[in-house]
């Protein structure tokens, strides 16, 4: 698989895991929304931001989530 | 739908593969929009990310997975939306594979859409089969003909004006040589085509009057001087029977002997016995008349379904067919479910509809239309525009509009004391493609037959 399709396979599982956290109340709508704008713009943002943004709007779970291997294949 | 047939119809693997490369590469989209529509896929999820794909490119060109999973979200249509889109992932080879994707696309949705028309006309068969059979045969007919329709004809809609002004350019310098094509259709009557240079395929031409102005007659006159330079004419008469239109035809063809001078055959004679001599000049016109290719549709209460049915049949059989003509609009038969529209809103439709046929079978139709009442507490008799507006904004569908005025009709002493008996005003109140204006031509009545004895003077 393509590096394109690959990271897109990886936001879009975070994307599912963020959603489940919306359902269990973890995290509101309106931080879903910003988490998927950062994703949908992380090509033009700074990878420490971008960090420091989703574990803020997860509220500590991104950390926990992907601590195993990087979110971004190549950074 | 059987399973085997189901499995033949979708290729769900082509179908992911379209959307994972104009969702990784955008700009694709211009291309093929034109050839792809949402129907074209036959998963309804794919269908909704087509859409929402589509959807994205126009608001703002830019599409991301992130952005479609977001309005699938919205729009809470698909159940789970991460994994679909993940498959989209999965499938993608390459950009290289849209073009034979779509490909398969469109001919597996033009499957689907004959296996469906199968079961509808079966179910059609079985449960209206109480019903008139002419009416099922035209049904199943619409619903086959629906189903053969390419779903995208857009690659011939938009033209450059290079290509648009290539075909006028050959028009002119056709015209410039004489070459009979170039024209719209001629009628045979000079000051008609003078005014018309022709009817012009895809036309809906509204020839109206009130009864006894001799419109059947001028439209048989001109169906008989088509026909006779062998271009197929279909007729469709709603009011008069085969035979009626039959004796119409010869009888108008006798007045070649009545004009040569020398002997005549009336409509009395033709109608009672003829002569030896009589019956050997009828025998003439019959022999003549039996190469000229008219179809005739005699049928009462036909609806604008059948019409259509019958006259997409005909043009099947006769590809070069050149005119059509229907008389008359009133007797057309509203279709059952009206919804409670008014009289005039089924007017207004059934005039579209034949328009649209009319453009689809690339041939002029000419539309007969009674006038309504108004006219005749006028002092001034000629029909005009506002005295087709009650009838469904006819005029509005249009491209020209033909009335007919016989002032001997209403004022016979002054008309035999001025020698205008039989004077027909043939009144262009409409014409998108050329002027408006009056003509005239003469009415015999006892032959319904019109003749161009004057000179082409066009009051404007």
């Amino acid at each position: 698989m393509a590096l394109f399709e690959e990271l897109e396979r990886v936001k879009l599982q975070f994307i599912s895991v963020c959603e489940s956290l919306v359902h269990k109340e973890r995290i509101s709508e309106a931080d879903f929304d910003q988490i998927l704008q950062l994703l949908d713009n992380m090509d033009e943002l700074d990878e420490n931001h971008l960090h420091d943004e989703l574990s803020r709007l997860t509220k500590g779970s991104f950390d926990l989530l992907f601590w195993e291997k990087p979110i971004f294949p190549g950074k | 739908m059987s399973s085997m047939t189901k499995f033949s119809a979708v290729d769900r693997n082509a179908e992911q593969r379209v959307l994972g490369v104009l969702i990784k590469y955008p700009q694709r989209i211009d291309q093929v929009i034109d050839k792809l529509r949402p129907e074209h896929f036959h998963e309804s999820a794919y269908r909704k990310i087509y859409e929402v794909i589509i959807d994205l490119y126009n608001k703002s060109g830019r599409i991301s997975y992130t952005q479609v999973y977001n309005q699938l979200r919205k729009e809470n249509i698909i159940d789970d939306p991460t994994q679909t889109l993940m498959q989209l992932t999965e499938s993608f080879v390459g950009m290289s594979e849209l073009e034979p994707c779509i490909e398969i696309l469109r001919q597996k949705e033009g499957t689907r859409r004959l296996l469906d028309a199968v079961e509808s006309i079966k179910e059609l068969a079985i449960a209206d089969a109480e019903d008139n059979l002419s009416s099922v045969q035209a049904k199943a007919q619409e619903i086959i003909f629906a189903a053969t329709q390419n779903l995208v004809a857009a690659e011939q809609d938009a033209k450059s004006l290079l290509e648009v002004l290539n075909k006028c350019y050959i028009k002119l310098v056709e015209r410039r040589h004489g070459v009979d094509s170039a024209y719209g259709l001629s009628v045979r009557f000079p000051s008609i085509d003078g005014m018309t240079t022709g009817f012009k395929r895809k036309d809906l031409i509204i020839l109206a009057a009130r009864p006894s102005m001799g419109k059947t007659a001028f439209a048989m006159n001109m169906v008989v001087n088509v026909a006779k330079r062998n271009i197929p004419v279909l007729l469709f008469s709603l009011e008069m029977d085969d035979e009626q239109i039959g004796d119409r035809i010869v009888l108008n063809e006798f007045f070649r002997y009545k004009e040569q001078g020398d002997f005549e055959i009336t409509s009395t004679e033709y109608q009672t016995r003829l002569s030896d001599e009589q019956f050997s000049r009828a025998q003439k016109v019959f022999n003549e008349l039996y190469q000229i290719p008219i179809t005739i549709v005699d049928k009462r209460g036909l609806t604008c379904a059948e019409i259509r049915a019958k006259a997409r049949k005909i043009k099947a059989e006769k590809p070069d067919l050149g005119l059509i003509v229907i008389d008359y609009l009133q007797l057309i038969k509203a279709p059952m479910n009206t919804g409670g529209r008014s009289w005039s809103l089924i007017v207004g439709e059934i005039v579209r509809e034949l328009r649209d046929l009319a453009g689809e079978l690339d041939v002029p139709l000419i539309l007969l239309s009674q006038l309504n009442r108004s006219v005749e507490s006028r002092d001034n008799k000629r029909p005009m525009m506002s005295d087709l507006r009650d009838s469904g904004n006819i005029e509005e569908f249009a491209d020209a509009v033909i009335f007919l005025y016989r002032d001997d009709y209403y004022h016979p002493e002054e008309a035999e004391a001025t020698g205008t008996q039989g004077l027909v005003e043939i009144i262009f109140a409409k014409q998108r493609k050329g002027a408006t204006g009056t003509v005239k031509l003469r009415f015999v009545k006892e032959y319904t037959r019109f003749i161009d004895e004057f000179k082409n003077e066009v009051s404007r």
